[in-house]
């Protein structure tokens, strides 16, 4: 059935306790649009950050509201009878970058359950100013669980609809710009985006993968790159996230260090230890993350690549982290950090090992409190002092 | 504690209350949750209807042209344009004994004000209710909240004040209606 803008319809009319989509196009020229929900209590307020569904966050902690983006569209998959009974209220939102509602070309929303399905087609003549819309509410009232099609928002955009929803627009967000402008790159992938068919993921711990080096003579590039802009735009996570790109080694002559930011041991492409950390970007809001290039990997006998969060609480849930070691020939290698729930503010995602004629990549992910414990587990041996970057 | 209502329910208004008389009936309701589009506008209206079940004149039709009837009985409290603010959006002062003895019941409608042209309904507008307070005493006798099930329509009858013999009774009514404020004119015999 086709719904009019305001229209309530009881979910039972359409589905029957089974997990029900709701998915969400919008086409929009010159602007860049991100369809959200918000799991919000009975008073409305996003109590609970986890409730936050959007592309960073593709998941409730149960599992009750996932998304996946499908062909252009954003699918919201809804299981009502595993969301704790805090949740009251769902809310699917689109937000512009550029541009406001009038410049939707086409856009629908519709919901999906067992019995059949409910449409709400909409294009920019029904709207004036909004930079953020509240498409649709699946709200339990009494008991009973509806559905509705707000398709109504907000000029003031992000900030108006979280001020809505109880979030702590105004004081996080940096006073420049009304709002940071969200990364052009939506993906978070680390910086050859461009679709690599050859890539190899080191998912499980322990899992090594072997490059050849008399075969791919040249330098080893690792890259570590993470998401801070959205997050920090929405103003849940607090300041954007700052990581730190370090390494530990020990080169085959038995001489040993640490390449990081701290301290300014950038470290050298042209003299020893022939490795260097290219970059410290605090604000994190550089594209390409950090880099480091190992030149002369054959000297390496081990050495462990490790981010680090220098200020702030380690939040690594957020950052969706992943280091990429790349050689020229050879496909890259890609480590992601699997388990953000962590507390400790270093995590080692990978190490290596020199052998004849190859250097072993080994996913690590493992967490430590700083510096000296990861010199304990991995047994470098260093003199520990302070410091400062 | 006044008297919650649901849907269709009636209740005496008079029997209970012995020497009531002049009573408030307050309307209230939620829109404005969003700065972008239009603003709503809603408009409570009541209809003074005879045995016919019809406004047997133009003066029994209480509105904001229109903000008493002849006999001064039903008075409109003027109209809120924004639905801003706490508690009643808008009130009426009814005096029961002045209510001239061809009107057999006063209809309390809301109607959303252009609600065509600004795609509105009411579907977008939450927590309406209507509430009929003894003025004497200040005390709350009857309330009853719309709830959920109104969607695409943009007129509502929410309740009424009806005779029962030498009594006044509250019918919470709750009827939906679209069209507007004209379709419930026509509907109560008005010509528009």
């Amino acid at each position: 059935m086709e719904l009019q803008k305001g229209q309530k319809i009881k979910l039972s009319d359409l589905n029957d306790n089974e997990p029900i989509t709701i998915r969400a196009t919008v086409q929009i020229s010159g602007g860049e649009a991100d369809v959200t929900c918000f799991g919000v209590d009975g008073a409305g307020k996003l109590s609970d950050d986890r409730y936050f569904i959007f592309y960073n966050q593709t998941s409730s902690p149960e599992g009750a509201i996932t998304l996946e983006n499908s062909g252009g569209a954003s699918v919201f998959t809804v299981d009502l009878s595993r969301l704790p009974s805090t949740i009251q209220k769902l809310v699917v939102t689109v937000a512009v970058d550029g541009g406001t509602m009038r410049s939707i070309s086409s856009g629908s929303i519709s919901l999906s359950g067992s019995k059949g399905s409910a449409e709400y087609p909409f294009s920019g003549t029904g709207f004036q100013e909004e930079k953020a819309l509240i498409l649709c509410e699946l709200y339990c009232k009494d008991g009973i669980w509806r559905y509705t099609v707000v398709a109504s928002g907000f000029n003031g955009g992000l900030e108006a609809l979280l001020a809505h929803f109880g979030g702590q627009a105004a004081s996080p967000v940096p006073a420049p710009a009304p709002a940071p402008v969200p990364d052009p790159t939506p993906a978070p992938a680390p910086a050859p985006a461009k679709v690599n068919l050859s890539k190899i993921t080191l998912k499980k711990s322990g899992e090594t993968h072997k490059i050849d080096l008399s075969k791919n003579s040249g330098q080893l590039h690792a890259n570590l790159n993470w998401n801070v802009g959205k997050k920090g735009l929405f103003g849940l996570g607090g300041k954007a996230i700052d990581l730190d790109l370090a390494c530990m080694f020990r080169l085959k002559d038995g001489g040993q260090g640490v390449i990081q930011a701290l301290g300014n041991s950038f470290g050298s492409a042209n003299d020893y230890p022939y490795i260097l950390l290219d970059q410290d970007d605090r604000s994190g809001s550089s594209q390409g993350g950090e880099n480091m290039y190992f030149k002369r990997p054959e000297l390496i006998d081990f050495a462990v690549i490790f981010a680090y969060i220098y200020e702030g609480v380690p939040n690594w849930r957020s950052t969706d982290a992943a280091v990429v070691i790349k050689q020229q020939g050879s496909p890259d290698i890609e480590i992601r950090i699997d388990n953000p729930d962590s507390r400790d503010r270093f995590c080692v995602l990978a190490s290596l090992k020199g052998g004849p004629g190859g250097l072993e990549v080994r996913r690590e992910d493992k967490f430590f409190s700083g510096h000296q414990a990861v010199d304990q587990y991995y047994g470098f041996g260093f003199r520990w002092k302070p410091g400062r970057k | 504690m006044p008297i919650n209502l649901s849907k269709g329910q009636k209740v005496d208004l008079t029997k209970g209350n012995p020497g009531l008389d002049k009573i408030l009936a307050g309307l209230g309701w939620d829109t404005n949750k969003y700065d972008g589009g239009h603003d709503f506008d809603l408009d409570v209206s009541m209809f003074l209807t005879g045995a016919s079940g019809h406004v047997e004149s133009d003066g029994n039709f209480v509105f904001y042209n229109n903000p008493q009837d002849p006999s001064g009985s039903v008075v409109h409290s003027g109209d809120n344009r924004t639905g801003e603010g706490e508690g009643d959006d808008e009130a009426v002062t009814i005096t029961l004994s002045k209510v001239p003895a061809d009107v057999q019941k006063i209809s309390f409608t809301v109607t959303i004000h252009e609600a065509d042209t600004r795609s509105q309904n009411f579907g977008q507008v939450e927590n309406a209710y209507i509430r009929i307070v003894d003025l004497a005493t200040n005390t709350e006798l009857i309330r009853y909240d719309l709830g959920e099930d109104y969607s695409i329509e943009t007129a509502i009858v929410v309740g009424e004040l009806y005779r029962h013999g030498s009594e006044w009774k509250f019918s919470a009514v709750g009827a939906g209606f679209s069209g507007g404020l004209e379709a419930l004119c026509r509907n109560f015999g008005l010509s528009v």
